[in-house]
């Protein structure tokens, strides 16, 4: 091939996209976008849903309450009777449960 | 379940809605994206990709570049992703790619949608050869010739000077040149 006719071709297919127009997405893109929004939406609960259906998320889970439930209960059942009268001592002093003859002033008997 | 607001403003401004959004961008992100990809449906995943992602950081769009700016460089950056992606996906892994046959990534047939008749040919060539040029050059070219954006724009969206941008589209006219003569030497 000629140099300046490959030059002029190769000029051309350079300015090939001239005067080109642009290319369209297919119709309804916002619809398809408010669809995989809710699509995504959707996949994020069902992906919690399915991590806490896992057997093994579940058995442990058990397990775990069951360990607190049994530390507790050994805990609260060793310290009863101190835990008892701290109770007592604690209520008193909240509610300052004291003789209510030792509030009245007898010296000044005017209201 | 609580439906999305395609209509009620989503930036701080109160300036945009999602709405007016994409109906008025959306053939300019479409069109970039299927410049770079030159698939189709890819092009539709990263459009809708690329309008997710407005969806979701709009509130934070401060107005300190041009929209039209911010959303081309959401393209651009995505379109480029999804073909890293869609390459590594092709060649199989590293491991793949140090022990065994590298494939020779040859680009398809890429008839642009929006190309005049008589031209169909040289664009056709014109997109092949696009798709041999370094990934900067190619972004550059394609902004320039075939969303017709001036130079300082270009700029804004690649993140780099005005020079830079001057000399990335003079170096890509310039391999695509050399591409082109091969090729049509090669067809003679």
């Amino acid at each position: 091939m000629e140099n300046n006719k490959l030059a002029k071709l190769v000029q051309e297919t350079i300015d090939a996209m001239d005067g080109a127009e642009r290319a369209t997405p297919a119709p309804f893109l916002l619809t398809r976008l408010h669809a995989r929004l809710r699509r995504e939406e959707i996949s994020y609960w069902e992906r919690i849903n399915f991590f806490v259906c896992r057997p093994v998320v579940a058995v442990t889970a058990v397990l775990l309450v069951v360990t607190l439930n049994l530390f507790m209960y050994t805990y609260n059942g060793s310290g009863n009777t101190s835990t008892q009268a701290q109770a007592t001592t604690l209520a008193t002093d909240e509610y300052s449960m004291i003789n209510p003859a030792a509030l009245f002033d007898f010296e000044n008997t005017q209201p | 379940m609580k439906q999305p607001d395609f209509i009620k403003p989503i930036n701080d401004a109160g300036t945009y809605s999602f709405k007016e959004i994409v109906d008025q961008w959306q053939n300019m992100v479409y069109n970039t994206a299927l410049s770079i990809v030159q698939v189709e449906a890819d092009a539709e995943d990263i459009t809708q990709d690329v309008f997710l992602t407005v969806y979701e950081k709009l509130h934070a769009f401060k107005g300190e570049s041009q929209l039209s700016t911010w959303i081309y460089r959401i393209t651009v950056n995505n379109a480029l992703d999804f073909e890293k992606k869609k390459k590594r996906q092709k060649n199989g892994g590293l491991i793949r790619q140090l022990f065994f046959m590298k494939e020779v990534d040859e680009p398809v047939n890429f008839s642009h949608p929006g190309v005049l008749l008589d031209n169909k040919e040289k664009a056709t060539a014109l997109f092949k050869a696009l798709k041999k040029l370094p990934e900067k050059q190619r972004v550059a070219f394609t902004l320039h010739k075939i969303e017709g954006l001036p130079y300082l724009e270009i700029a804004a969206i690649m993140d780099t000077s005005l020079n830079a941008v001057e000399s990335l589209i003079a170096r890509a006219k310039a391999g695509l040149k050399k591409l082109l003569e091969q090729f049509y030497q090669s067809e003679a």
